[in-house]
């Protein structure tokens, strides 16, 4: 079977830095397929083009509130409309490996794929006039210039939460697809046939169940103090050692 | 979805310009030979058709980051709508002046007749490449349903005669030819009219089956962006909202029934009812002026309309203050005051 | 075939690439960062893979470490205030290098030469304090800080002084078999990666995190469980605790024995010179050793800690002449049984009362019934011999959500006394100290305390700061005055261990306790989003005298970047960034160090100084130098050290010493570590290792420190402690007794001087753990000021200090107020509404959000995102200036004190800045727009130009 490559990202570790998201960057724009131009960096309205953003939800009702912070990258679908719709072929998925990208050569441009995409997860960048997305790191983790660990996505490596995963989802065994089947990984939009590649871990919580009789277990019990102070050598009160 | 102007002009003027040539054709089909239909008709017409499809053409590479090699987006015709539609129009224009140049060169009916064929179903095969371009956008329902197709037919087809109608007035076309585009100009406006009603109808009950709950994986009713992750808008909050987008649905869709359809109707039923009054070149001209107008409103409308499902991940804060896609979408399309 | 030719650590470099390894300032966590540099430049940032701190994660602003480089917001430049221009105008005349030395060193000198107080220097977030502090000893001055005075001396105090080290740098929670975590008041830390890699692995393995915070956010998104604790609060939530804890039973009776005093007798008989101090055996003498305990098995009283006693540990007892004795435990007890229950603590702090129980209960039987034996052997220093190391899985994190109130001290105190209940300090699976804590209680330095040790042309005979243990530790003159411009170490705040930059300012502009001539800011953007009153700060900046003159004469500034504080300097000297200069990370200051191991690190230039920029430390250097102070020049005064690189390698507290600012490769030839003779390769060692130096602590002195005998005795030998003294925990505190002794007359020796003094001393300076209302709180009506208004820490910001960020700045350009729905709708508030919010001192204009996520009583907002317009190099109407604020206008540096004098709005033990004490109100605005508004401020001539289009190629080629 062919490899499909894919994060996946564990919303019970998230914190929501960023980190991902400027990793991504700082290696990008100096990669193959950068760089990812700022425009207005210091200007009153920046925009630059990024692979990676974190979004911060809030859910539920006050006092019963969550927040989940979504990391979103592109999803390397399975089923990639981007890849569809794209009049020149620019964007492609590779067989070999699941991954979609963009041949910026043969992009006119044109937006499409980006409105073809239901993640909001591809960025134009107006300098170069073509589409840019997430390349899962194509040019670190084929890179035999790096060491052998290092050959992971730029925000696998970053996340200091390790809340990322990077791995072949066909592979039954690896720790990618081990994660999906014990934590119910899951998909972005599972009613559109996109078939995402990214899976993200859902949050869980520890739970303490404290019986009666645990707490009776008691090692040492305080007995109240009597104001009965008869000698320099008397005690009056102690906590008890109960084994 | 933000406006892209050179997209709205592309996709109004080249369907008004296949529109033109659909009625040029078959009006030199049907009275070929007659002289009902002089060649004065048959030149202005043609050039006027060419006209917009190629003033489309030229527009629309305004919104292309990379222009010159926009040739390229021809080389997917097996998969995607968007080579399609510029093929199909490259056609179109190709066989339109291809058509000029027959005709001028004195080719034969059957000829004429072969090629105009040809060009007609190059045109339908446009009509539905270009709206299909927006249909199968299935993350935008108001773009992905049938009325898009249709309409985009419908309204080219409609404008296209519409045009037609006052280019035949001002090259001698014969007066019985005349009242009948005139009919079935009005009868077709009437049919848009009535689409486009129903189009918007449908857009304000438009369901999308995504909502928020599925596009971030969690099961609760409070759900609430806090946080976009940038302060700043960036592509994909500048490409996929429009500023005023809830402001402007009820002015815009009374402008453009009545600049895109009600003033034509009123014109053409006016020229219809009172024959000699068809005599009148201006009306005709203003109503295709006023269709054509109109119809780049509507189109312009019809982007901003288009809600992509993305925009559950990005709440435009900064400009529309907080119009929390979330709730509207978890709801039921955008809110259209239709009823 | 060729071999194919890689780097070390497996990295195939092209003709034009470098990997170097240093160590990250993106803030002061201190990761270690590994550098692809191509051409020369900056190409990627990324985690250090195998470093102690980080372990190979970066975090979202590290990663942006190539912008800061690339700021045209950079000064590069000597700039003086143009003679006619005002502060804050930013308007300067470029000068020469030797031009800024020689005004320094004119003025310096005349200073020196006279009153060396008149020059204050304080620092901000610096990591180099051990240069600083030792610059300004040797200068003579006692006016020296770094920025702890007011961001977390209450978190460090109050677990210094209770058991010798602090959930902070110094310390923290054993990730690897933590079972349960409270997380109290932290947005992101100083800790941050490290902290972040922890709670990873708590959820890793499925132990509850339990987040107590008025806000929602960060590591509260992976919390199991929220508390949503109303600001200030604390320590009555964690008394209740601590009551529940007792009631039943649930605490570690053999730790408080072993490793505190809670068992020590204390005289309890009221009007007594001893009163609430230790019972000691009476013929012996003072001396810590010698406190006493109740034997049960003699039923008499004993030596503290000898081997073969039973000691009680709950108990009231009849001394030697009728003295009433007790225990800590027994006054414990006493104080929280009816006082602290949860229903009152539920009533303050807004937990509901089962809660409190639950989570309790919850901690205290994980901490019983999941205790952790390691078949680690180790020997106590009263010689008995463990054979296994044994640790309860609980742990409990702390910072400013605690630290930034004036109730802060005793907070931290209760949180203390809740770990030592529980027995999780030290021990595996609970709080681990990181070396080279922990230290005594409190540690040995001792601030100068007598007027007459300060002297013209004189180093200092101590430091400036330290840590007292009685009034007589104090830096007031005869009078009680305060000696220090801050008034730190003075009655007003006795434990003020970090010094309290947040008064300087103030107090130097009111000539109170006296003026100053010359004010060095180093690091810290005083005159905006670190001081309190920001809008009044900047007038005093601004204020002149009858003559015309500044109030505060001379204002130098050592920044690297355009920010607000530069606008407001005479001199600015244009420093080196991280990535330009050497830095030392050192035991002597704020060390690397893991709990198993001693690191520190350095950090070495990897790219020219840009333009004219110099690192501050050589100016430092040369200062010394040319002021001719000693440690720095000879007898002859010629210099000692030429560059600050020669200055980390030789220097050394004493000739012979053999430690110094770098532990790693001592010794003529490198090879001996921690001690050891100087090494001029030292750089290069550090260079070769990755810039960092480690060794791991073996197994049997991991743990138990403060009693391990072991480890004590390796501690000594290693020159982090004098002796090999135990350190007992001090559950009940006696250095704080001794302070309330002076306050009430009892205590022969130093006294406060004045009624309001002795009043705050007695009130306070409780020797046991109590909650009170924050004292700006008590003074500011609940009913017209009915919100609680708090900042916290973005993960993707620091501060001011990245404003400049091309990147961060897209993440994070504008905060807004959140607030609880339920709040705003009373006010008819909306999403994006403006809003006015009012402190009894000023009032802003500010953008809202509604949020779920906050308690309904608080609001907040990002710390430190508001710009002056025009500040940084960015445009003048960039959101960060027009829409972004800071709370900070509304914090007064000051509130009333009883006597109708102003007091500093600290904590009245520690000092510490109480940030978070701010209480506002809020109404709608119908204008919208930041206010107020501040005069955009014009980039300098010689300041890159603000590129519109920013990409790696262009970076690339410049
Ligand atoms: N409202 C509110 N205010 C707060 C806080 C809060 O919680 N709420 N927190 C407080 C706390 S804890 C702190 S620590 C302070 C922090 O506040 P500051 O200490 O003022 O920190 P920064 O804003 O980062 O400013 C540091 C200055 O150092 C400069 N700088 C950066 N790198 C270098 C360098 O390499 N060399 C030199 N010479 N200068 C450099 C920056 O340009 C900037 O001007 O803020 C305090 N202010
Ligand atoms: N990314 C980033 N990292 C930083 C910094 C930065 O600016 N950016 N600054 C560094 C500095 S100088 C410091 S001092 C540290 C500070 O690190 P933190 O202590 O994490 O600092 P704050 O963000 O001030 O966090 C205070 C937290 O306490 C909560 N809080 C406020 N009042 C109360 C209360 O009464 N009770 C409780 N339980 N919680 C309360 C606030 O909601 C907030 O979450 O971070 C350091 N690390
Ligand atoms: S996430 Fe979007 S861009 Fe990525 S493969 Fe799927 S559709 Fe294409
Ligand atoms: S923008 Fe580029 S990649 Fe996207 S559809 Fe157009 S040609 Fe293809
Ligand atoms: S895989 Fe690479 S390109 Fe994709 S988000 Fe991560 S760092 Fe960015
Ligand atoms: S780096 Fe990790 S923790 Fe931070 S936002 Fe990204 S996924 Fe979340
Ligand atoms: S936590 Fe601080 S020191 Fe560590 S990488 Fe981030 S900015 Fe750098
Ligand atoms: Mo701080």
């Amino acid at each position: 079977m062919n490899k499909r490559m894919a994060l996946v990202i564990d919303l019970n570790k998230c914190v929501g830095c960023h980190a991902c998201a400027t990793n991504c960057k700082a290696w990008n724009t100096g990669g193959d397929y950068g760089p990812l131009t700022d425009v207005e960096p210091y200007g009153k309205n920046p925009d630059g083009v990024w692979f990676n953003r974190v979004q911060t939800y809030e859910v539920g009702k006050y006092p019963n509130t969550e927040i989940l912070y979504l990391p979103k990258s592109c999803m390397h679908c399975k089923d990639a409309p981007c890849v569809k719709v794209c009049p020149t072929s620019a964007t492609y998925k590779r067989e070999s490996d699941g991954i979609v990208l963009v041949n910026y050569e043969e992009c006119i441009g044109c937006k499409y794929c980006s409105w073809a995409c239901p993640y909001g997860c591809r960025e134009f960048d107006d300098y170069d006039g073509v589409m840019k997305k997430c390349t899962l790191c194509v040019d670190r983790i084929y890179n035999e210039n790096l060491p052998e660990e290092e050959r992971q996505p730029a925000c696998v490596l970053a996340c200091p939460t390790r809340a990322r995963t990077f791995g072949n989802i066909n592979d039954p065994e690896s720790e990618a697809a081990v994660k999906i089947k014990e934590r119910n990984g899951y998909k972005l939009m599972p009613e559109v046939s996109t078939s995402p590649s990214n899976h993200y871990l859902p949050k869980q919580k520890v739970k303490i169940q404290i019986d009666e009789d645990e707490i009776l277990t008691r090692k040492h019990v305080i007995v109240e103090t009597e104001k009965k102070v008869s000698s320099y050598a008397e005690v009056t009160s102690d906590d008890i050692a109960v084994p | 979805m933000h406006p892209e102007i050179s997209l709205v002009l592309l996709t109004v003027l080249a369907g008004a310009g296949q529109g033109i040539f659909i009625l040029l054709v078959a009006l030199n089909s049907l009275f070929y030979g007659t002289g009902a239909v002089p060649s004065e008709y048959i030149v202005a017409a043609g050039a006027i058709s060419l006209l917009f499809q190629v003033g489309g053409i030229i527009t629309s590479t305004a919104h292309l980051g990379n222009p010159h090699r926009g040739w390229r987006a021809m080389l997917m015709i097996k998969n995607s709508w968007l080579s399609r539609e510029v093929v199909t129009l490259s056609l179109s224009v190709g066989i339109t002046a291809l058509y000029l140049l027959l005709y001028y060169s004195g080719a034969t009916g059957t000829v004429l007749f072969v090629t105009g064929m040809v060009g007609i179903a190059a045109n339908l095969g446009f009509y539905l490449s270009c709206s299909m371009v927006y249909a199968s956008v299935t993350f935008i329902r108001e773009w992905s349903n049938a009325f898009t197709p249709l309409n985009f037919t419908l309204f080219g087809i409609t404008s296209g005669f519409g045009v037609n109608l006052a280019i035949a007035h001002y090259t001698h076309v014969n007066t019985d030819i005349l009242f009948g585009i005139n009919s079935l100009t009005l009868a077709l406006a009437l049919v848009a009219l009535i689409m486009k009603l129903l189009s918007y109808r449908f857009n304000a009950t438009a369901y999308v089956s995504v909502n928020v709950k599925n596009a971030i994986g969690v099961n609760d009713p409070n759900i609430k962006l806090m946080d976009m992750g940038a302060s700043y808008d960036h592509y994909n909050t500048k490409e996929y909202f429009y500023e005023n987008a809830e402001k402007i649905t009820r002015k815009t869709m009374f402008l453009v029934l009545t600049v895109a359809f009600l003033v034509p109707i009123i014109l053409w039923t006016v020229a219809a009812l009172k024959r000699e009054m068809a005599y009148i070149p201006e009306l005709t001209v203003i109503a295709a002026i006023a269709m054509i107008a109109g119809l780049i409103i509507e189109r312009r409308f019809f982007f901003i309309q288009g809600n992509n499902v993305q925009n559950l991940y990005y709440a435009n804060f900064r400009s529309t203050g907080v119009r929390n896609p979330l709730e509207s979408r978890a709801r039921k399309g955008t809110p259209v005051p239709m009823n | 075939m060729a071999a194919i030719n890689r780097t070390k650590d497996g990295h195939l470099l092209g003709p034009d690439e470098e990997i170097k390894y240093t160590t990250c300032y993106m803030c002061a966590c201190r990761c270690g960062i590994k550098v692809t540099l191509k051409n020369g430049k900056v190409r990627y940032i990324q985690g250090t893979p195998d470093h102690p701190t980080n372990k190979g994660v970066i975090c979202a602003k590290g990663s942006s470490g190539v912008m800061k480089q690339f700021s045209p917001g950079r000064i590069t430049k000597p700039l003086l205030r143009r003679e006619n221009a005002e502060r804050g105008e930013a308007d300067f005349e470029e000068i020469s290098w030797d031009e800024a030395m020689n005004i320094m060193v004119e003025r310096l000198k005349k200073i020196r030469g006279t009153d060396p107080k008149k020059l204050a220097f304080f620092t901000g977030r610096d990591q180099m304090q051990a240069l600083t502090s030792y610059w300004a000893k040797q200068f003579g001055t006692p006016n020296f800080a770094a920025h702890g005075g007011f961001c977390s001396v209450n978190m460090a105090t109050s677990m210094i002084y209770s058991f010798g080290g602090t959930c902070w740098e110094f310390g923290g929670t054993d990730f690897e078999r933590n079972k349960y975590m409270m997380l109290f008041g932290v947005a992101e830390d100083h800790d941050s990666n490290p902290l972040k890699l922890g709670i990873s692995k708590l959820r890793e393995r499925g132990g509850k995190l339990v987040v107590i915070n008025p806000v929602r956010s960060g590591y509260g998104a992976v919390a199991d469980e929220w508390l949503p604790i109303r600001p200030g609060t604390d320590g009555a939530f964690i008394l209740a605790m601590i009551q529940v804890l007792l009631k039943n039973g649930l605490y570690d009776r053999e730790f408080l024995i072993t490793h505190t005093n809670a068992h020590h007798l204390i005289q309890t008989d009221e009007g007594d010179e001893n009163e609430g101090m230790f019972h000691l055996i009476p013929e012996w003498e003072m001396e810590e050793t010698q406190q006493t305990v109740w034997d049960n098995k003699t039923k008499s009283i004993k030596e503290a800690h000898t081997k073969g006693t039973d000691p009680a540990l709950v108990g009231e007892f009849m001394g030697p002449e009728g003295k009433t004795l007790k225990t800590g435990m027994q006054l414990l007890i006493e104080r929280v049984m009816n006082d602290y229950t949860p229903e009152k603590a539920a009533t303050i702090c807004g937990i509901p009362a089962e809660t409190i129980e639950r989570i309790a209960l919850e901690i205290g039987i994980t901490a019983r019934d999941e205790t952790i034996s390691l078949p680690i052997p180790w020997t106590d220093v009263w010689g008995n011999e463990h054979k296994t190391t044994t640790g309860n899985p609980v742990s409990v994190h702390a910072m400013r959500g605690i630290a930034a109130h004036s109730n802060g001290f005793q907070t931290g105190r209760a949180l203390s006394l809740f770990m030592m209940l529980l027995g999780i300090i030290d021990r595996p699976g609970g709080f681990r100290f990181k070396p080279p804590y922990p230290k005594p209680i409190p540690p040995c330095p001792k601030p100068i305390n007598h007027a007459s040790k300060i002297k013209p042309d004189t180093p200092l005979p101590a430091p400036e700061l330290g840590f007292p243990s009685m009034p007589e530790h104090l830096m007031v003159d005869d009078n009680g005055k305060p000696l220090r411009i801050d008034k730190a170490f003075s009655w007003e705040f006795p434990f003020t261990a970090h010094g309290m930059m947040h008064n300087v300012i103030t107090n130097a502009y009111k000539g109170d306790p006296y003026h100053i001539d010359t004010l060095i800011i180093f690091m810290a953007n005083m005159s905006w989003n670190s001081t309190m009153n920001t809008s009044g700060v900047i007038e005093m900046l601004k204020a002149r005298d009858e003559q015309g003159k500044h109030k505060i004469p001379f204002l130098i500034v050592s920044d690297a970047f355009f920010s607000e504080q530069v606008a407001y300097a005479d001199l600015v000297l244009p420093d080196t960034t991280y990535l330009e200069r050497h830095d030392v990370i050192s035991l002597l200051d704020r060390p690397i160090c893991e709990y198993d191991k001693v690191a520190d690190a350095i950090r070495h230039p990897i790219l020219e100084p840009k333009g004219e920029c110099r690192p501050f430390q050589q100016t430092l250097i040369d200062l010394a130098n040319r002021l001719g102070l000693q440690g720095f020049t000879n007898e002859a005064g010629d210099p000692l050290y030429e560059t600050y690189e020669e200055f980390v390698t030789n220097w050394q507290p004493s000739p012979e010493a053999g430690v110094g600012f770098l532990a790693g490769w001592r010794g003529k030839d490198g090879t001996s570590h921690l001690v050891g003779e100087p090494n001029s390769n030292q750089w290069e060692s550090y260079k070769r290792n990755k810039s960092f130096f480690e060794i791991e602590l073996e197994d049997t002195i991991k743990y138990n420190r403060n009693i391990n005998q072991g480890y004590l005795n390796w501690a000594m030998g290693h020159k982090f402690k004098r002796d090999n003294e135990p350190i007992i925990m001090h559950f009940y505190s006696e250095p704080l007794q001794r302070f309330r002794l002076a306050a009430k007359g009892l205590r022969k020796g130093r006294k406060p001087a004045t009624a309001s003094q002795r009043e705050r001393i007695i009130r306070y300076f409780d020797p046991l753990p109590f909650w009170y209302e924050p004292i700006e709180h008590q003074k500011v009506s609940s009913e017209k000021y009915p919100f609680h208004a708090i900042t916290q820490r973005p993960m993707p910001m620091y501060h001011s200090w990245d404003s400049q960020n091309a990147w961060l700045r897209q993440i994070l350009g504008q905060n807004f107020l959140y607030i609880n729905p339920v709040a705003a709708e009373k006010m008819n508030i909306k999403d994006l509404d403006w809003v006015w919010v009012e402190s009894p001192i000023s009032k802003i204009r500010v953008q809202v959000k509604l949020s779920n996520a906050v308690e309904v009583n608080t609001v907040w907002t990002w710390n430190g995102m508001g710009k002056i317009p025009g500040a940084w190099n960015l445009d003048e109407n960039v959101d960060e200036a027009k829409k972004g604020f800071l709370l900070n206008h509304l914090i007064s540096e000051e509130i009333d004190h009883d006597e109708g004098l102003r007091i500093s709005n600290s904590d009245p033990i520690s000092g510490q800045a109480a940030w978070f004490d701010l209480r506002v109100r809020i109404s709608k605005s119908k204008e919208s727009g930041h206010w107020p508004e501040f005069k955009a401020i014009k980039p300098l001539a010689h300041m890159d130009k603000r590129p519109d289009i920013l990409r790696y190629e262009f970076i690339r080629d410049k």
